[in-house]
Formats: C-alpha cells, sequence, structure tokens
C-alpha cells in the first residue's frame, strides 16, 4: 500500500479520482455544520450570537495547526525517501495551511471587538498563530529558493521540520500563559462544551478537514505532474 | 463596529471566499502542468521527425 502511493503514476492516479468527491463531500459537511450552528444551536447565554464565529474559527484554526503536523510527515519522509510523492505533498499542504491560519486570525480578531473590545491583543495564543503565519509564508519562500528541486526539497524538509517548535507552543500557549485567550474547550478527556452547540462544530471540523484533503490532494497532484513532465 | 450577526456572517462569507480562493489556486497548477505536458509532447515529436528525416537523408 505505502509503496503504491509513493509510485507518482499511482499516486497521481489515485488523487486524480479522490479530490473532486473530497472537496464536494467537504464543502457539504460545512454547509450542515454552519446550518446547524447558525440555524438551529441555541444561542450563548454570555455572548449573545456573536459566539457563533466558531463554527468557522475553531475548524481553521485546528486546521492550521493540523496540516502543519501533516506536512512535517512528509517532510520526514522526504528526508528519509526523497521520492516525488512526498517532496510535492509536502509542498502542497503549505498554501492551505497558510489561507487557514489568515481566516483564524482574521475571525478571531473580528469575534475579538465585540467580545474583548479590541480586534487584537498580544495574547500568547494569538501571537504564536501570527508566528505560525509568517512560518508559513517563509516556508512557501524557501521553496522557491534552490534552482536544484532535490536541494530545495531538502531545505524545505529541514525547514519545516524546525517550524514545528511553534505548533505545540500554539497548542499550551493557553495552559501555560495568563492569556486572553480562553483555555481549552475540547481535550482527550471530553468536552465542555453543550452537544447542542458541540454538533454543529463538529461536524464543521468535519468538513473542512476532508476539504482541505481533497484541495491539498489537488494540488499535490499538480506539484507532481509540474516536476515529472 | 459591527453587529453580533454581522460579525458571524462576514467570518462564514470570508472563510468560504478563502475556500474557493484555495481550490482554485489549486486547480490553476492543472492548466500549467497540462501546458508543460503539451510542450514537452510537441518538444518529443519535433525531436521523432527530426530523426526520421536525419533517417530519409
Amino acid at each position: 500500500m505505502f509503496k503504491q502511493l509513493a509510485s507518482p503514476p499511482k499516486f497521481y492516479e489515485l488523487a486524480t479520482k479522490a479530490w473532486l468527491p473530497l472537496t464536494a463531500a467537504g464543502v457539504l459537511l460545512l454547509a450542515v455544520g454552519l446550518y446547524l450552528g447558525l440555524a438551529v444551536a441555541p444561542v450563548d447565554r454570555q455572548q449573545g450570537e456573536v459566539y457563533r464565529a466558531i463554527y468557522v474559527h475553531v475548524p481553521a484554526a485546528w486546521m492550521s495547526m493540523f496540516l502543519y503536523l501533516v506536512a512535517c510527515g512528509y517532510a520526514v519522509l522526504n528526508w528519509v525517501y526523497r521520492t516525488d510523492v512526498s517532496a510535492s505533498m509536502m509542498r502542497a499542504f503549505l498554501p492551505t495551511g497558510a489561507w487557514m491560519t489568515v481566516v483564524a486570525l482574521v475571525t478571531g480578531a473580528l469575534w475579538g471587538k465585540p467580545t474583548w473590545g479590541a480586534y487584537w491583543v498580544w495574547d500568547a495564543r494569538m501571537t504564536s498563530e501570527l508566528l505560525l503565519l509568517f512560518i508559513y509564508l517563509g516556508l512557501i519562500a524557501v521553496g522557491r529558493l534552490a534552482q536544484d528541486p532535490s536541494k530545495s526539497d531538502r531545505l524545505l524538509s529541514i525547514a519545516l521540520l524546525i517550524g514545528a517548535v511553534n505548533i505545540p507552543l500554539i497548542y499550551l500557549s493557553v495552559k501555560y500563559w495568563n492569556t486572553l485567550h480562553q483555555g481549552y474547550s475540547v481535550s482527550l478527556s471530553g468536552s465542555s462544551i453543550d452537544p447542542s452547540i458541540a454538533q454543529g462544530m463538529w461536524l464543521s471540523v468535519l468538513g473542512l478537514w476532508i476539504f482541505c484533503a481533497g484541495t491539498v490532494l489537488n494540488r499535490g497532484r499538480n506539484i507532481l505532474a509540474l516536476r515529472r513532465f | 463596529m459591527l453587529g453580533a450577526w454581522e460579525t458571524v456572517w462576514v467570518c462564514v462569507l470570508l472563510t468560504l471566499f478563502v475556500m474557493g480562493l484555495d481550490a482554485w489556486l489549486a486547480a490553476r497548477l492543472a492548466n500549467k502542468s497540462s501546458e508543460q505536458l503539451a510542450a514537452r509532447q510537441a518538444r518529443q515529436k519535433g525531436m521523432q521527425f527530426k530523426q526520421m528525416e536525419e533517417v530519409k537523408q
């Protein structure tokens, strides 16, 4: 299975078949999640209606970190096996991850104004998320630095793995710093969000995750085709 | 400052716009790769033609 996925023609064929159904399924699931969140979920007693921004803010913020971690997985694979597929996929995650970080930052700022009274504060969570955006942009630039593809791939792999230090920093920022951003609402031990509010959020998370998988596969197969043709 | 529902709708529309933009940018690469493939095939055809001409001569 792994060998098949590492074979460029096999991967290209699989990605060509999968990307559109995945993208469409993601949009559909996100639509259902947003419907549940915006039309069905009850209003929050403390925040009022504005809390509904979580139905896009939380999935985008999680995706910004998750995509980075998966890109790191491909960076390790690329470092070890040096395949065209791992190199293409490692690159394919970066623009989508950067866009998700932008969405998380902007929606967070829009929510912050009515809730905290400010669009932006130099809070540990927000600052580390902004740092993630700069890391993504830096990595996209690093990927274009070297003319030789194998040199460029190795450089990008190292840079990606170094930048991964920021991910636990984002995750733990609300635990170890006294931040304005709220603490964990969801952890491995459970969720403190009421199920009537949480179900729409979980569907939105799943929808955005599947959408990103489809988009990244499409970008990955196109990068792979550009490398090989 | 935006009202509560306005804030929510701006957030949702922004997300949908960014998703669409990202998907479009990813798909745009396909045109580039098919152009590259067509150029490569044309080069190969040109080389084959040149070889055939050389054989004829």
